[in-house]
């Protein structure tokens, strides 16, 4: 399990932000956090790490979304030297 | 409720909340930030610097049961304000990649073999004994400062040998010359402070949108915001700068120069430089007159007469110097159009606009890398641009203390710690004076610079080729150099290649020994980032198997070889090179790995070193005050209350503490010893290698935003690796379809200096116009440096990475198209 929390910057177009904060309820594995402003909260869970990757690449590509950046992320329980 | 799906929300409402307190302070809150971390069981958190570029942002780290499980944005960071880009979202994992090397190793008979410590320390030590001026230390802009100062110290102070010299000469050493032959001293005047004020922003042949996220986040948060901030993307290719930009001005290679040249000519000729800021604070320079430059110069031609600090001109020189480029000449030159040209001199020779100039790699990996940073100095200094809040020039650096270890402790070729140069035998004495040695230790000649040091290991002895044992720590010179197959390669079997790291690289390959290396919250360290910024963490967590401090490694050499006999490991009282004691005054044997730990050897070192920094308006502040802060910038001076004051912008009356009352701008440092800034004039020039019909394209060569450099650490972190699994050739679309390719198909590149078979990316990330191509240099498998030019700045031995002349033809199809999200 991976979970980050993320700081989105959605675009100045409202139905376009409004687009994408939708989309990434309704889609993926997200929560919404408060909002300042073109500045989103959110937390990203996910249940591997290549599934973390898959909903980050799919944030960013959202035409609402201008950058994600990140604020936290929990490595999960299993971290270690590996091999 | 399942205990696995409360942990599940609990760790989900700590990354909410983390996320909305990093979100808050840029929506304009006047409230203080708050500053609470995330509650993960049985963790503890600690502050560290990133581990990657040169932006110095802070980071707070959670270890549980002795492993980073945890890290966040620090909100208590000026530099990032609690956000972090992908790498640092990553930070943490670099740790942990399956093949950490955990072992020292010698290589037999081809292969590489585990040994002990004792027998690996010995190994080097009795290298270094049989002949110390043939061994040479290559460092890095990755060494903490403590790393740095004891390498530095061990070869200069303790080897009487100079030749060392770190990975820095091939990202910032022009940044270097450029700050010193305009102000007399190195290091940005301005700060990151500026971004958040200024009017315009210049990139110049600069992606910070990529490489340095966090800050160039600052701008579009601004804009986002309904701030007027113009973006300027001023190079050779688009990038995602240039999607965030008002103007994307495409220049031809080296057009840079033509283009500061033009507008310094409008500003002169349009009556719109400012003559009060040049009067009193300026002088003129160049490198002789123009009219007696060769029809054509070439850089060739420019070599032989051009120098480091140049010849004092007139205004009226300098007027007639610039004359040429008008908009119209400059333009053939640069290849922007004659209206580009004039947006920038109106904006230059607007004095109520605030104007930063960001650079970094395009502009520093330059043949004529010194001259366009004092160009771009120079149209600020001319323009009154210049040292206020948002105005001014601002250099940026792409490993984490490029500025901290190797500019300011002076682990170039031809620096002492503190900014002082061991060609000044005032300098080297003082330095002898600091470090208690017999005066004369320090040599007075000039170390091997990085591209002539590995050229001289790579010589047999025979044919001149003065090192045979060369030591390298914390980088990967068997991808980053250019040239490789000359400058790498091409290592004579009888030389000896001692290899200091983390994971195993191209490095590592030829390496006769291997030295596995502890890695950034494994020990204790401090990093100085791109704005003066000096930042210090401590060890958090143990590092794996025999892993090591880089500085004990160094240490322990050294003790053996005062235990050798070799009289340069002790000071004119006799005692060790490294003198640790505790806290009753009694010397530890911190070469011992279980003593070095029992104190902080870090602390010491660098309240040595910091006394250096007190001689050249540097000074740093004690250990135990930036162990409590986000970091600090230089010069740090105490304050009558006992606190210590950092300084925001340099020079600059009532920010720089060293600028006397009533001068409003001082540069104490200056080259003419009058207190001003150097305005030059450097010619426009072709690269040195320019396209043909033999090899008709360009090759410009660069980084990718999920890869830090080499891709030693973001290689080993799963999420990067997928994201840019490895390295493609970004091509346009008018010349793939001229050779005949599409996204995916194998292309074989060839240079002068040898052929790469790459994926093509039509379009790429980036978009290069025709007649380019770009690669970048993360991947090992696809090492694009065995091809890129070594010819180097004159003055700052920087290679140029970003131009040289290239062949591409079409390979065939590829069975692994996937690079990066590439359908």
């Amino acid at each position: 399990m991976t979970t980050s929390g993320l700081v989105v910057t959605l675009h100045p177009d409202p139905e376009l932000a409004a687009e994408a904060v939708r989309d990434a309820l309704l889609i993926g594995p997200f929560t919404l956090g408060e909002q300042f402003g073109h500045r989103l909260a959110m937390a990203l869970q996910a249940d591997s790490p290549a599934d973390a990757e898959y909903w980050h690449g799919w944030l960013v590509a959202r035409p609402g979304v201008v950058q994600v950046e990140v604020a936290f992320v929990h490595m999960g329980e299993e971290v270690g030297h590996v091999g | 409720m399942s205990a696995d799906l409360t942990r599940r929300d609990f760790v989900r409402t700590s990354a909410l909340t983390a996320a909305a307190l990093a979100a808050q302070p840029a929506a304009g809150t006047a409230q203080p930030p708050r500053t609470e971390l995330p509650t993960i069981p049985d963790a503890t958190w600690n502050k560290a610097p990133c581990r990657f570029c040169g932006t110095g942002c802070h980071v707070q780290v959670a270890v549980a049961h002795g492993k980073v499980v945890a890290v966040a944005g620090d909100r208590q960071a000026d530099v990032n304000k609690g956000l972090l880009c992908v790498k640092g979202y990553h930070v943490g994992g670099i740790l942990y990649g399956q093949d950490r090397l955990t072992t020292p190793m010698l290589r037999k008979n081809g292969k590489l073999e585990p040994i002990t410590w004792d027998e690996a320390i010995n190994t080097i030590a009795q290298r270094i004994h049989k002949a110390p001026d043939k061994f040479a230390f290559y460092g890095s802009g990755q060494w903490t400062i403590p790393e740095g100062y004891a390498a530095n110290k061990f070869m200069k102070g303790g080897l009487s040998n100079n030749h060392i010299d770190p990975n820095a000469r091939l990202c910032m050493s022009s940044a270097v010359t450029g700050f010193m032959s305009s102000y007399g001293v190195d290091e940005p005047a301005s700060c990151y402070d500026d971004l958040d004020v200024a009017d315009v922003v210049i990139n110049w042949g600069n992606n910070p949108a990529e490489m340095h996220p966090v800050l160039f986040s600052r701008i579009v948060d601004r804009r986002l915001r309904g701030e007027k901030v113009v973006v300027i993307d001023i190079g050779t290719r688009r990038t995602r700068t240039t999607e965030q930009s008002d103007h994307f001005l495409l220049m031809q290679p080296n057009g840079d120069l033509a283009i500061a040249n033009c507008v310094a000519n409008q500003l002169v000729t349009n009556g719109t430089y400012d003559k009060e800021f040049v009067a009193k604070h300026c002088n003129f320079r160049a490198d002789g007159d123009p009219a007696k430059f060769p029809a054509g110069l070439t850089w060739e031609q420019f070599k032989e007469f051009g120098t480091l600090n140049g010849k004092p001109i007139s205004f009226d020189d300098f007027k007639a110097m610039v004359a040429p480029y008008t908009p119209e000449a400059a333009s053939k030159m640069s290849g922007l159009s004659v209206e580009q040209l004039k947006l920038l001199g109106d904006l230059f020779g607007n004095p109520k606009l605030k104007i930063v100039s960001l650079w970094c790699m395009g502009m520093n990996q330059h043949t004529m890398g010194t001259a366009i940073n004092n160009l771009v100095h120079s149209i600020h200094l001319l323009s009154g641009h210049w040292g206020k809040p948002g105005d001014g020039p601002s250099s940026l650096t792409g490993q984490p203390s490029a500025c901290g270890t190797v500019r300011e402790v002076g682990t170039l070729a031809h620096l002492l710690p503190g900014g002082r140069m061991v060609a000044d035998a005032a300098h080297r004495a003082d330095a002898e004076k600091l470090w208690n040695l017999p005066p004369g230790r320090i040599n007075a000649k000039i170390g091997h610079h990085t591209v002539l040091m590995f050229e001289k290991f790579c010589t047999p002895a025979d044919k001149g080729g003065d090192i045979d044992t060369l030591w390298v720590q914390v980088t990967n010179p068997g991808q980053t150099l250019p040239n490789l197959q000359k400058l790498f390669r091409a290592k004579p079997a009888d030389k000896f290649l001692i290899v200091s790291d983390v994971y195993p690289t191209a490095t590592t390959e030829l390496a006769d020994l291997v030295l596995p290396s502890a890695l950034w919250v494994e020990k204790n360290g401090a990093y100085g980032n791109s704005e003066r910024r000096t930042q210090q963490w401590f060890k958090m967590v143990d590092p794996p198997g025999q892993a090591r401090d880089d500085c004990w490694q160094t240490i322990a050499v050294a003790r053996k070889l005062h235990d050798l006999g070799h009289t340069g490991m002790k000071d004119r009282d006799g005692k060790f090179l490294f003198h640790i004691t505790d806290k009753d005054g009694k010397p530890v044997e911190v070469w011992k790995w279980e003593n070095y730990y029992k104190v902080n050897v870090d602390e010491q070192l660098y309240e040595e070193y910091r006394k250096f920094t007190r001689m050249k308006h540097k000074d740093l502040a004690p250990y135990q005050v930036l162990a409590k802060a986000r970091g600090l910038r230089w010069p740090v001076v105490q304050q009558p209350d006992g606190s210590w004051r950092e300084t925001r912008w340099r020079f600059v009356e009532g920010s720089d503490p060293y600028v006397e009352k009533g001068k409003g701008f001082q540069f104490y440092h200056s080259v003419t010893k009058d207190d001003r800034a150097l305005i030059w004039f450097r010619p426009w020039v072709p690269p040195p290698e320019v396209p043909d019909k033999d090899y008709p394209l360009w090759l410009d060569t660069g980084r990718v935003l999920e890869h830090w450099h080499s891709g030693t650490m973001t290689m080993r972190v799963p999420q990067l690796r997928r994201a840019m699994p490895r390295a493609y050739a970004e091509i346009s679309r008018e010349d793939a379809g001229d050779i005949g390719v599409k996204t995916g198909d194998l292309v074989v590149l060839e240079t002068r200096r040898g052929k790469l078979t790459l994926p093509a990316w039509v379009d790429g990330r980036g978009k290069c116009p025709p007649g380019h191509v770009f690669v970048p240099f993360f991947d090992e498998k696809l090492l694009i440096n065995l091809i890129t030019l070594d010819a180097h700045d004159p003055f700052s031995k920087q290679p140029d990475y970003k131009k040289c002349a290239v062949r591409v033809t079409k390979a065939g199809p590829t069975n692994k198209p996937n690079f990066g999200g590439v359908p």
